[in-house]
Protein backbone atom coordinates (compact mmCIF):
# COMPACT_ATOMS: atom_id res chain seq x y z
CA UNK A 1 0.00 0.00 0.00
CA UNK A 2 2.87 2.39 1.03
CA UNK A 3 4.39 1.80 -2.53
CA UNK A 4 1.08 2.98 -4.07
CA UNK A 5 0.69 5.63 -1.89
CA UNK A 6 4.53 6.68 -2.94
CA UNK A 7 3.02 6.28 -6.96
CA UNK A 8 0.03 8.52 -6.31
CA UNK A 9 2.90 11.38 -4.78
CA UNK A 10 5.38 10.92 -7.56
CA UNK A 11 1.93 11.63 -9.97
CA UNK A 12 1.13 14.59 -7.93
CA UNK A 13 4.32 16.17 -8.06
CA UNK A 14 5.49 15.32 -11.68
CA UNK A 15 1.97 17.21 -12.30
CA UNK A 16 3.14 20.32 -9.84
CA UNK A 17 6.16 20.29 -11.59
CA UNK A 18 4.75 20.62 -15.35
CA UNK A 19 2.42 23.22 -14.27
CA UNK A 20 4.83 24.78 -12.26
CA UNK A 21 6.44 26.28 -15.51
CA UNK A 22 4.38 29.10 -15.58
CA UNK A 23 6.50 30.86 -13.29
CA UNK A 24 9.51 31.18 -15.47
CA UNK A 25 8.86 34.10 -17.48
CA UNK A 26 12.50 34.80 -19.14
CA UNK A 27 13.17 34.17 -22.46
CA UNK A 28 16.19 35.25 -24.62
CA UNK A 29 15.53 38.29 -27.41
CA UNK A 30 16.36 35.75 -30.62
CA UNK A 31 13.26 33.98 -29.17
CA UNK A 32 10.67 36.75 -28.65
CA UNK A 33 11.82 38.82 -31.49
CA UNK A 34 13.13 36.60 -34.16
CA UNK A 35 12.27 39.07 -36.84
CA UNK A 36 15.40 40.80 -35.47
CA UNK A 37 18.03 37.79 -35.87
CA UNK A 38 19.93 38.69 -39.09
CA UNK A 39 20.65 35.55 -39.90
CA UNK A 40 20.05 33.34 -42.91
CA UNK A 41 18.14 30.59 -42.29
CA UNK A 42 17.63 30.52 -38.76
CA UNK A 43 15.32 27.86 -37.26
CA UNK A 44 14.31 27.42 -33.07
CA UNK A 45 13.60 23.80 -32.17
CA UNK A 46 12.24 22.40 -29.07
CA UNK A 47 12.14 18.86 -27.41
CA UNK A 48 11.23 18.40 -23.80
CA UNK A 49 13.95 19.08 -20.96
CA UNK A 50 15.75 16.23 -20.00
CA UNK A 51 18.67 15.19 -17.08
CA UNK A 52 20.64 14.58 -20.39
CA UNK A 53 20.81 18.15 -22.09
CA UNK A 54 23.19 16.71 -25.00
CA UNK A 55 20.63 14.70 -25.64
CA UNK A 56 18.19 17.00 -24.99
CA UNK A 57 19.60 19.71 -27.31
CA UNK A 58 20.30 16.81 -30.09
CA UNK A 59 16.68 15.66 -29.94
CA UNK A 60 15.82 19.92 -30.51
CA UNK A 61 18.12 20.29 -33.31
CA UNK A 62 16.28 17.37 -35.36
CA UNK A 63 13.09 19.19 -34.16
CA UNK A 64 14.67 22.54 -35.88
CA UNK A 65 15.89 20.99 -38.49
CA UNK A 66 12.09 19.24 -39.42
CA UNK A 67 10.94 22.69 -38.78
CA UNK A 68 13.21 24.16 -41.29
CA UNK A 69 12.01 22.49 -44.13
CA UNK A 70 8.60 22.82 -43.24
CA UNK A 71 9.31 26.59 -43.38
CA UNK A 72 11.46 26.41 -46.31
CA UNK A 73 8.37 25.07 -48.68
CA UNK A 74 5.02 23.61 -47.28
CA UNK A 75 1.78 22.58 -49.02
CA UNK A 76 -1.45 23.07 -46.97
CA UNK A 77 -4.59 21.44 -48.87
CA UNK A 78 -7.83 20.57 -47.54
CA UNK A 79 -11.73 21.69 -46.56
CA UNK A 80 -12.65 23.28 -43.32
CA UNK A 81 -16.74 23.49 -42.79
CA UNK A 82 -18.74 24.69 -40.42
CA UNK A 83 -22.81 25.00 -39.73
CA UNK A 84 -23.99 28.31 -38.50
CA UNK A 85 -27.16 28.23 -36.24
CA UNK A 86 -28.91 30.58 -34.31
CA UNK A 87 -27.85 28.95 -30.95
CA UNK A 88 -23.88 28.62 -32.10
CA UNK A 89 -21.62 27.18 -34.61
CA UNK A 90 -20.72 23.33 -35.14
CA UNK A 91 -17.38 22.89 -36.91
CA UNK A 92 -18.28 20.21 -39.23
CA UNK A 93 -14.31 19.06 -39.52
CA UNK A 94 -11.52 19.44 -41.28
CA UNK A 95 -9.83 17.91 -44.13
CA UNK A 96 -6.19 20.31 -43.73
CA UNK A 97 -2.95 18.21 -44.72
CA UNK A 98 0.15 19.66 -44.33
CA UNK A 99 3.27 18.54 -47.23
CA UNK A 100 7.21 19.50 -46.60
CA UNK A 101 10.05 17.67 -48.15
CA UNK A 102 11.26 15.78 -45.85
CA UNK A 103 14.21 14.48 -47.70
CA UNK A 104 15.74 17.84 -46.44
CA UNK A 105 15.62 17.66 -43.01
CA UNK A 106 18.68 15.70 -43.07
CA UNK A 107 21.06 18.37 -45.23
CA UNK A 108 19.61 21.08 -42.54
CA UNK A 109 20.97 19.14 -39.99
CA UNK A 110 24.02 18.74 -40.86
CA UNK A 111 24.57 21.97 -42.45
CA UNK A 112 23.61 23.95 -39.47
CA UNK A 113 25.54 25.14 -36.31
CA UNK A 114 23.74 25.50 -32.82
CA UNK A 115 23.87 29.51 -32.25
CA UNK A 116 22.14 29.42 -28.93
CA UNK A 117 20.38 27.15 -26.51
CA UNK A 118 18.56 27.67 -23.25
CA UNK A 119 16.40 25.75 -20.65
CA UNK A 120 13.11 26.44 -18.85
CA UNK A 121 11.55 24.20 -16.41
CA UNK A 122 10.15 21.18 -18.73
CA UNK A 123 11.54 22.88 -22.46
CA UNK A 124 14.81 22.66 -24.64
CA UNK A 125 14.71 25.70 -27.07
CA UNK A 126 17.86 25.68 -29.27
CA UNK A 127 18.61 28.38 -32.07
CA UNK A 128 20.52 26.95 -35.39
CA UNK A 129 22.00 28.77 -38.30
CA UNK A 130 24.20 28.88 -41.02
CA UNK A 131 27.71 28.37 -39.88
CA UNK A 132 28.57 32.16 -41.50
CA UNK A 133 26.08 33.93 -38.22
CA UNK A 134 27.29 35.04 -35.37
CA UNK A 135 24.67 35.84 -32.61
CA UNK A 136 25.34 39.01 -31.05
CA UNK A 137 25.20 39.35 -27.14
CA UNK A 138 22.26 41.99 -27.23
CA UNK A 139 20.19 38.83 -28.87
CA UNK A 140 21.09 36.35 -25.75
CA UNK A 141 19.81 38.77 -23.78
CA UNK A 142 17.38 37.76 -21.43
CA UNK A 143 13.92 38.95 -21.37
CA UNK A 144 11.01 39.09 -18.60
CA UNK A 145 7.66 39.09 -20.09
CA UNK A 146 6.43 40.52 -17.02
CA UNK A 147 8.60 43.72 -17.63
CA UNK A 148 8.21 43.31 -21.44
CA UNK A 149 5.71 45.68 -23.01
CA UNK A 150 2.81 43.12 -24.50
CA UNK A 151 3.54 43.11 -28.61
CA UNK A 152 1.08 45.10 -30.83
CA UNK A 153 0.96 41.90 -32.86
CA UNK A 154 -1.24 39.88 -30.71
CA UNK A 155 -4.10 42.12 -31.06
CA UNK A 156 -3.43 43.65 -34.14
CA UNK A 157 -1.67 42.07 -37.27
CA UNK A 158 1.12 44.24 -38.99
CA UNK A 159 0.55 46.00 -42.46
CA UNK A 160 3.24 45.64 -44.85
CA UNK A 161 3.49 45.56 -48.70
CA UNK A 162 6.47 43.65 -47.98
CA UNK A 163 5.29 40.36 -46.78
CA UNK A 164 2.07 38.37 -45.49
CA UNK A 165 1.81 38.30 -41.41
CA UNK A 166 -0.30 35.28 -39.74
CA UNK A 167 -0.94 35.34 -35.87
CA UNK A 168 -1.07 31.37 -34.52
CA UNK A 169 -2.26 30.73 -30.93
CA UNK A 170 -2.57 27.87 -28.43
CA UNK A 171 -3.78 27.32 -25.02
CA UNK A 172 -1.34 26.13 -22.48
CA UNK A 173 -1.24 22.46 -22.28
CA UNK A 174 0.87 19.80 -20.27
CA UNK A 175 4.16 20.49 -21.88
CA UNK A 176 5.48 23.85 -23.00
CA UNK A 177 7.40 22.58 -25.97
CA UNK A 178 3.73 21.33 -27.88
CA UNK A 179 2.14 24.29 -27.02
CA UNK A 180 4.70 26.71 -29.17
CA UNK A 181 4.73 23.67 -31.78
CA UNK A 182 1.15 24.17 -32.07
CA UNK A 183 1.28 27.98 -31.65
CA UNK A 184 3.73 27.66 -35.10
CA UNK A 185 1.19 24.81 -37.03
CA UNK A 186 -1.72 27.54 -36.37
CA UNK A 187 0.21 30.46 -37.47
CA UNK A 188 1.39 28.15 -40.49
CA UNK A 189 -2.45 27.68 -41.63
CA UNK A 190 -3.63 31.25 -41.21
CA UNK A 191 -0.26 32.26 -43.24
CA UNK A 192 -1.40 30.01 -45.96
CA UNK A 193 -5.24 31.27 -45.85
CA UNK A 194 -3.81 34.63 -45.84
CA UNK A 195 -1.85 33.83 -49.22
CA UNK A 196 -4.33 31.79 -51.35
CA UNK A 197 -7.79 32.37 -53.31
CA UNK A 198 -9.62 30.61 -50.74
CA UNK A 199 -13.09 29.50 -51.71
CA UNK A 200 -15.66 30.41 -49.43
CA UNK A 201 -19.29 28.78 -49.59
CA UNK A 202 -21.89 29.71 -47.55
CA UNK A 203 -25.27 28.20 -48.35
CA UNK A 204 -28.29 29.44 -46.13
CA UNK A 205 -31.47 27.20 -44.95
CA UNK A 206 -34.25 29.19 -43.29
CA UNK A 207 -37.50 26.93 -42.66
CA UNK A 208 -39.91 27.93 -40.07
CA UNK A 209 -37.95 26.68 -37.41
CA UNK A 210 -34.29 26.25 -38.15
CA UNK A 211 -32.09 28.95 -39.75
CA UNK A 212 -29.43 27.52 -40.63
CA UNK A 213 -26.12 28.33 -42.73
CA UNK A 214 -23.36 26.04 -43.84
CA UNK A 215 -19.75 27.40 -44.81
CA UNK A 216 -16.92 25.90 -46.02
CA UNK A 217 -13.45 27.09 -47.11
CA UNK A 218 -11.32 25.35 -49.07
CA UNK A 219 -7.50 25.97 -49.32
CA UNK A 220 -4.75 24.79 -51.42
CA UNK A 221 -1.41 26.51 -51.61
CA UNK A 222 2.20 26.11 -51.14
CA UNK A 223 3.97 28.32 -48.79
CA UNK A 224 7.69 29.47 -49.82
CA UNK A 225 10.17 30.83 -47.03
CA UNK A 226 7.95 31.33 -44.26
CA UNK A 227 9.74 32.20 -40.98
CA UNK A 228 9.16 33.21 -37.14
CA UNK A 229 8.94 36.74 -36.30
CA UNK A 230 8.24 36.71 -32.97
CA UNK A 231 6.79 34.91 -29.75
CA UNK A 232 4.75 35.96 -26.79
CA UNK A 233 3.84 33.82 -23.99
CA UNK A 234 0.65 35.27 -21.97
CA UNK A 235 1.60 33.89 -18.51
CA UNK A 236 -1.50 35.09 -17.06
CA UNK A 237 -4.16 33.84 -19.56
CA UNK A 238 -1.59 30.92 -20.21
CA UNK A 239 -1.90 31.41 -24.01
CA UNK A 240 1.43 30.99 -26.61
CA UNK A 241 1.15 33.37 -29.68
CA UNK A 242 3.51 33.06 -32.61
CA UNK A 243 3.96 35.93 -35.21
CA UNK A 244 4.62 33.96 -38.77
CA UNK A 245 5.81 36.13 -41.80
CA UNK A 246 6.82 35.68 -45.56
CA UNK A 247 7.40 37.64 -48.27
CA UNK A 248 4.32 38.93 -50.49
CA UNK A 249 7.06 37.64 -53.62
CA UNK A 250 5.45 33.51 -53.66
CA UNK B 1 -10.16 -0.30 7.72
CA UNK B 2 -6.77 0.85 7.33
CA UNK B 3 -6.20 0.43 4.12
CA UNK B 4 -9.36 2.29 3.31
CA UNK B 5 -7.72 4.84 5.47
CA UNK B 6 -4.32 4.93 4.00
CA UNK B 7 -6.29 5.05 0.67
CA UNK B 8 -8.06 8.19 1.47
CA UNK B 9 -5.09 9.92 2.89
CA UNK B 10 -3.41 9.25 -0.52
CA UNK B 11 -5.99 10.56 -2.49
CA UNK B 12 -5.84 13.40 -0.41
CA UNK B 13 -1.95 14.05 -0.70
CA UNK B 14 -2.62 13.77 -4.51
CA UNK B 15 -5.79 16.36 -4.15
CA UNK B 16 -3.40 19.05 -2.47
CA UNK B 17 -1.07 18.92 -4.73
CA UNK B 18 -3.25 19.12 -7.54
CA UNK B 19 -5.35 22.17 -6.42
CA UNK B 20 -1.83 23.74 -5.62
CA UNK B 21 -0.88 23.89 -9.08
CA UNK B 22 -4.12 25.21 -9.98
CA UNK B 23 -2.55 27.94 -11.29
CA UNK B 24 -2.90 26.76 -15.12
CA UNK B 25 -6.41 27.79 -14.63
CA UNK B 26 -6.83 30.40 -17.34
CA UNK B 27 -7.28 33.99 -15.73
CA UNK B 28 -8.40 35.45 -19.20
CA UNK B 29 -11.31 37.98 -18.22
CA UNK B 30 -14.86 37.17 -18.99
CA UNK B 31 -17.01 38.54 -21.27
CA UNK B 32 -19.49 39.84 -19.17
CA UNK B 33 -16.99 42.09 -17.97
CA UNK B 34 -17.32 43.90 -20.20
CA UNK B 35 -14.44 42.79 -22.42
CA UNK B 36 -16.16 43.18 -25.56
CA UNK B 37 -12.93 44.95 -28.10
CA UNK B 38 -14.00 48.44 -29.50
CA UNK B 39 -13.45 47.43 -33.32
CA UNK B 40 -16.22 44.63 -32.63
CA UNK B 41 -18.84 47.26 -31.44
CA UNK B 42 -17.95 49.81 -33.92
CA UNK B 43 -16.60 47.59 -36.76
CA UNK B 44 -13.78 50.90 -38.74
CA UNK B 45 -14.85 52.23 -41.88
CA UNK B 46 -12.00 52.82 -44.42
CA UNK B 47 -12.54 53.40 -48.45
CA UNK B 48 -9.77 51.12 -49.20
CA UNK B 49 -11.53 47.53 -47.16
CA UNK B 50 -13.78 45.62 -46.55
CA UNK B 51 -14.16 44.80 -42.52
CA UNK B 52 -16.83 41.80 -41.13
CA UNK B 53 -16.47 41.48 -37.46
CA UNK B 54 -17.34 38.18 -36.10
CA UNK B 55 -17.47 36.42 -32.74
CA UNK B 56 -17.56 32.34 -32.03
CA UNK B 57 -17.04 30.17 -29.16
CA UNK B 58 -15.13 26.80 -28.71
CA UNK B 59 -14.18 25.12 -25.91
CA UNK B 60 -11.00 25.04 -28.22
CA UNK B 61 -9.53 28.30 -28.51
CA UNK B 62 -7.91 27.45 -32.10
CA UNK B 63 -11.29 26.32 -32.97
CA UNK B 64 -13.41 29.76 -31.65
CA UNK B 65 -11.22 31.78 -33.87
CA UNK B 66 -11.18 29.79 -36.99
CA UNK B 67 -15.45 29.68 -36.67
CA UNK B 68 -15.56 33.35 -36.39
CA UNK B 69 -12.90 33.66 -39.40
CA UNK B 70 -14.72 31.64 -41.64
CA UNK B 71 -17.89 33.20 -40.70
CA UNK B 72 -16.09 36.52 -41.32
CA UNK B 73 -14.82 35.74 -44.87
CA UNK B 74 -18.48 34.07 -45.73
CA UNK B 75 -19.44 37.68 -45.01
CA UNK B 76 -16.73 39.55 -46.83
CA UNK B 77 -17.36 36.85 -49.97
CA UNK B 78 -21.25 38.39 -49.93
CA UNK B 79 -20.13 41.95 -49.62
CA UNK B 80 -17.57 41.12 -52.12
CA UNK B 81 -20.75 40.28 -54.49
CA UNK B 82 -22.90 42.64 -53.60
CA UNK B 83 -20.42 45.33 -54.70
CA UNK B 84 -19.58 43.25 -58.62
CA UNK B 85 -23.27 42.71 -58.75
CA UNK B 86 -23.88 46.95 -58.50
CA UNK B 87 -20.85 47.40 -60.94
CA UNK B 88 -23.13 45.25 -63.24
CA UNK B 89 -25.97 46.78 -62.85
CA UNK B 90 -23.94 50.50 -63.32
CA UNK B 91 -22.19 48.51 -67.01
CA UNK B 92 -25.67 47.36 -67.81
CA UNK B 93 -27.46 50.52 -67.30
CA UNK B 94 -24.46 52.59 -69.23
CA UNK B 95 -23.94 50.03 -72.46
CA UNK B 96 -26.99 48.12 -72.83
CA UNK B 97 -25.10 44.53 -71.67
CA UNK B 98 -28.34 43.26 -70.73
CA UNK B 99 -29.53 42.88 -74.16
CA UNK B 100 -26.31 41.09 -75.52
CA UNK B 101 -26.89 37.80 -74.05
CA UNK B 102 -23.26 37.15 -75.16
CA UNK B 103 -21.85 39.90 -73.67
CA UNK B 104 -23.49 39.58 -70.13
CA UNK B 105 -22.78 35.97 -69.89
CA UNK B 106 -18.63 37.00 -70.42
CA UNK B 107 -19.37 39.47 -67.58
CA UNK B 108 -20.85 37.59 -65.37
CA UNK B 109 -18.21 34.62 -65.86
CA UNK B 110 -15.74 37.47 -64.80
CA UNK B 111 -17.48 38.33 -61.65
CA UNK B 112 -17.73 35.27 -60.82
CA UNK B 113 -13.90 34.82 -61.17
CA UNK B 114 -13.76 37.71 -59.14
CA UNK B 115 -15.47 36.58 -56.24
CA UNK B 116 -14.47 32.77 -56.31
CA UNK B 117 -10.70 34.92 -56.26
CA UNK B 118 -11.37 37.45 -54.79
CA UNK B 119 -10.44 36.45 -50.65
CA UNK B 120 -6.80 36.56 -51.58
CA UNK B 121 -5.73 38.45 -49.21
CA UNK B 122 -8.23 38.65 -46.45
CA UNK B 123 -7.01 38.23 -43.54
CA UNK B 124 -7.48 38.93 -39.41
CA UNK B 125 -6.57 42.11 -39.04
CA UNK B 126 -7.58 42.05 -35.14
CA UNK B 127 -8.39 39.43 -32.42
CA UNK B 128 -9.20 39.08 -28.97
CA UNK B 129 -10.07 35.80 -26.71
CA UNK B 130 -12.32 35.75 -23.62
CA UNK B 131 -13.12 33.26 -21.30
CA UNK B 132 -17.51 32.72 -21.65
CA UNK B 133 -18.44 30.50 -19.33
CA UNK B 134 -16.87 27.51 -19.75
CA UNK B 135 -15.78 28.12 -23.34
CA UNK B 136 -13.34 30.57 -24.79
CA UNK B 137 -14.56 33.38 -27.08
CA UNK B 138 -12.78 35.07 -30.18
CA UNK B 139 -13.60 38.60 -31.10
CA UNK B 140 -11.80 38.77 -34.69
CA UNK B 141 -12.15 41.43 -36.97
CA UNK B 142 -11.26 40.19 -40.64
CA UNK B 143 -10.60 42.85 -43.27
CA UNK B 144 -9.77 42.73 -47.28
CA UNK B 145 -8.40 45.55 -49.87
CA UNK B 146 -11.20 45.98 -51.53
CA UNK B 147 -9.19 47.68 -54.39
CA UNK B 148 -8.17 44.37 -55.02
CA UNK B 149 -11.12 43.07 -55.99
CA UNK B 150 -11.30 46.45 -58.51
CA UNK B 151 -8.38 45.09 -59.75
CA UNK B 152 -8.71 41.80 -60.59
CA UNK B 153 -12.15 42.94 -62.13
CA UNK B 154 -10.48 44.92 -64.35
CA UNK B 155 -7.94 41.96 -65.39
CA UNK B 156 -10.51 40.15 -66.12
CA UNK B 157 -12.47 42.54 -68.56
CA UNK B 158 -8.92 43.42 -70.09
CA UNK B 159 -8.43 39.70 -70.70
CA UNK B 160 -11.42 39.73 -72.81
CA UNK B 161 -11.09 41.43 -75.99
CA UNK B 162 -14.74 41.98 -76.76
CA UNK B 163 -15.56 43.10 -73.41
CA UNK B 164 -12.85 45.51 -73.00
CA UNK B 165 -13.68 46.99 -76.30
CA UNK B 166 -17.24 47.08 -75.87
CA UNK B 167 -16.43 48.58 -71.78
CA UNK B 168 -13.58 50.94 -72.11
CA UNK B 169 -15.20 53.97 -73.27
CA UNK B 170 -17.93 53.86 -71.09
CA UNK B 171 -18.05 55.86 -67.45
CA UNK B 172 -18.29 52.87 -64.96
CA UNK B 173 -15.03 51.25 -66.70
CA UNK B 174 -13.21 54.82 -66.43
CA UNK B 175 -14.13 55.00 -62.46
CA UNK B 176 -13.35 51.51 -62.20
CA UNK B 177 -9.84 52.23 -63.43
CA UNK B 178 -9.13 55.22 -61.50
CA UNK B 179 -10.04 53.14 -58.02
CA UNK B 180 -7.36 50.75 -59.24
CA UNK B 181 -4.97 53.31 -59.76
CA UNK B 182 -6.03 54.91 -56.56
CA UNK B 183 -5.61 51.40 -54.96
CA UNK B 184 -1.79 50.58 -56.83
CA UNK B 185 -0.73 54.35 -55.25
CA UNK B 186 -2.08 53.42 -52.29
CA UNK B 187 -0.24 50.06 -52.01
CA UNK B 188 2.72 51.76 -53.06
CA UNK B 189 2.40 54.31 -49.93
CA UNK B 190 1.91 51.58 -47.95
CA UNK B 191 5.56 50.28 -48.36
Amino acid sequence: MSAFRLFLLFIGLEGCATLSSQEIVQYPRWFLEGERVVCPNKIVGYTTRSHYQHNAVIAAKKNAAENGARFLQYSLAGIQAFTKFDRGTRAEGNTFQEHFDNNIIEEIFSNSVLLDSFFTPNCTIILLGDSSCTLPNTQREMLSLVSEPVPQWIITLPRSEEYFYSVGVEQQNYYEYSCWLEAEKAARLELARTISSSKIKAVQQMSNTTNAEYQSEELSVTVRNAEIAGRWRDTKNNIYYVLMRCSRNQ
Amino acid sequence: MKNLLSFLCSSLIVLFFVSGCGGSKTGLSDVSEGDIPDWYMNVPQDPNYIFAARTSTSQDMQLAIDKAATDGRAEIGRQVETKVQAMQKKFDEETGMGKDAQLLSMFTSASKTVVSTSLSGSRISKQKISKDGGVFRAYVLMEYPIGAANAELVNQIKKNEQMYTRFRASQTFDELEKETDKYEEWKKGQK
